[in-house]
């Protein structure tokens, strides 16, 4: 298991260095880091608000274009074959490859949300701790969802949507199943407006925490479990 | 008629009554095969099933039925077995934005070498294939055959003892070419079990006489060339002789028993009919001597690796 692990590790480290050589970050490196700019120094926005535009928009948005792609961008290649018929367990590859695929996700919007935070009555610290786990539990559930599922983009943009923005500001237990709900309660950042703010009630942070680590952790097993069953068809 | 005529140690990669099905094509059916060291030719035409079992062999696809082992070890389950092994796929698709070297070097860690050692096999690999030179080019960059050559380097960088080489001719220039038959029949000379598929014959038949002969999916021979040859007793050799006086020599041969048939060709080229090229070898000589004249040229169209598989892929 250790040589698997180095071996694992290596691939992580492989990808994410090319990952990080793309086109696509350098685009969203750019245009994160400029609209942040904008809205800071230009338009004066508080702290908070603007952590939450990284935190809850630009991480989620950002995993889920980076963590559905994390197979399939090998399978579309047809590159797959190259890992796959080596001596590491898929399922160490597939962590391996989700992990490098968020770590350019994680490498702008942890910055990014620290960077927010400064300022009068900001928390760069926490909020750049919240960017990191929601980087991790939308990573791993949007890779497991580019393993299950067809259109796992369509999917991702629906789900943001409808679960995360609209269940999300639902208060009570039905709120608390989003991932969203969890993250405010990380970053102690509060629903920016709406019928039902009024009764929300922040989760406790630490809970709060655990559960993305948890939901991080179950969606990437379950992903490597899903990997190390299955035949990937790349010709016929 | 049984076509298995191998007598080498076997066990190294094994298919048992193997059965593979896309959605509703039968890719393969009900395989049976067994290969150790040396070079095997895998043969059939295009869309036999002779990825779809390299695939299997590789542990890249799960049989419908049977099973399929590599040293002994199913290679979808226990990819550890993987270690044994070097593949060269068919598709030309690469990690485009890396070097020659950076792509092997990089796979080679995958079996768990450490960087400076990885580095070392890959620059041996990558020596053995002759890219040493134009290693250090971007993947993107390089021709066809160059990139043929690296997919072999990587497969070939761990020192596995089964390799398998789909299509590894594809794009190669012929002096390419030339180099990697003789780059497989070293492998094969070094205890590797090597298997190449190809649909072209005259490559498989410069690399071994070893071959297997795939057709709809099925296993329709498997052997050594000259020995499946001989089992198909029910179409016999014709051979070509370049001989003085071919009407006498004709006339003398008809006489031997297994002689079927003889025909005039072009003058001086006389064909004929045997079904036992071993005896023609020595009585076609021998009968040109006895009329006091030699022959000049002594060819067999049949025996060659061309004509089997035609003859086995006309048959359903």
């Amino acid at each position: 298991m250790n040589a698997e692990l180095n071996a694992a590790t290596f691939w992580l480290g492989f990808h994410l260095r090319r990952n990080l050589r793309k086109r696509p970050f350098v685009l969203w490196a750019v245009g994160i880091g400029l609209g942040l700019a904008i809205l800071k120094f230009g338009a004066r926005m508080p702290p908070e608000p603007l952590a939450a535009l990284v935190v809850q928009l630009a991480a989620p948005l950002m995993s889920l274009f980076y963590g559905t792609g994390a197979m399939r961008e090998e399978i579309e290649d047809q590159t797959l074959t190259y890992s796959f018929s080596r001596p590491v367990g898929r399922h160490w590859l597939y962590a391996a490859r989700v992990l490098a695929s968020i770590g350019p996700v994680a490498a702008i919007v942890i910055p990014a949300a620290f960077a927010a935070g400064t300022g009068p009555g900001g928390e760069p610290l926490r909020y750049a701790f919240g960017a990191a786990l929601a980087t991790l539990a939308y990573g791993g559930f949007f890779a497991l969802a580019g393993e299950l599922i067809k259109w796992p983009a369509w999917f991702g943009l629906a789900f943001l949507v409808f679960w995360e923005g609209g269940v999300g500001q639902v208060p009570g237990f039905l709120g608390r199943l989003t991932l969203l709900t969890q993250l405010r309660g990380v970053t102690g950042m509060k629903p920016a407006g709406g019928p039902w703010t009024a009764w929300w009630e922040a989760p406790d942070p630490v809970g709060a925490a655990v559960a993305l680590v948890v939901v991080a952790a179950v969606t990437l097993w379950l992903g490597g479990q899903i990997v190390r069953r299955r035949e990937f068809v790349l010709t016929k | 008629m049984s076509l298995d005529a191998l007598h080498v140690a076997k066990g190294m990669l094994e298919a048992r009554g193997v059965s593979k099905m896309f959605g509703q094509v039968r890719a393969l059916n009900d395989v049976d095969l067994d290969l150790g060291p040396g070079v095997t030719g895998l043969l059939g035409p295009n869309g036999s099933g002779k990825s779809t079992l390299m695939k299997l062999f590789a542990g890249q696809l799960l049989p419908e039925t049977g099973q399929v082992r590599l040293l002994g070890a199913d290679p979808f389950r226990e990819p550890k077995a993987l270690r044994a092994l070097g593949l060269c796929p068919e598709q030309d698709k690469f990690y485009e934005d890396l070097t020659g070297f950076e792509f092997v070097e990089a796979l080679t860690r995958l079996h768990g070498f450490s960087a400076r050692d990885a580095r070392t096999h890959a620059a041996k690999a990558i020596e053995r294939v002759g890219m040493t030179r134009d290693g250090v080019k971007r993947l993107e960059a390089m021709s066809r055959g160059m990139r043929q050559r690296i997919k072999i380097a990587q497969a070939i960088a761990h020192d596995p003892q089964v390799v398998l080489l789909d299509e590894p001719l594809n794009g190669a220039d012929p002096v390419a070419r030339a180099d990697l038959i003789a780059l497989v029949k070293v492998l094969g000379d070094e205890g590797r079990c090597v298997v190449v598929s190809s649909h072209v014959l005259h490559e498989v038949e410069a690399m071994t006489h070893r071959v297997v002969f795939i057709r709809f999916g099925r296993l329709r021979a498997f052997g050594d060339v000259l020995r499946l040859r001989r089992a198909l007793e029910d179409r016999p050799y014709r051979i070509r002789v370049e001989v003085d006086r071919p009407r006498e020599v004709a006339a003398r041969l008809m006489q031997l028993p297994h002689v079927r048939a003889t025909q005039l060709v072009d003058g001086e080229l006389l064909e004929l009919t045997t079904t036992d090229l071993d005896a023609a070898a020595f009585d076609v000589p021998a009968a040109a001597t006895a009329l006091g004249t030699v022959v000049r040229r002594f060819t067999s169209p049949d025996a060659d690796l061309e004509s089997l598989y035609r003859y086995l892929i006309q048959q359903r």
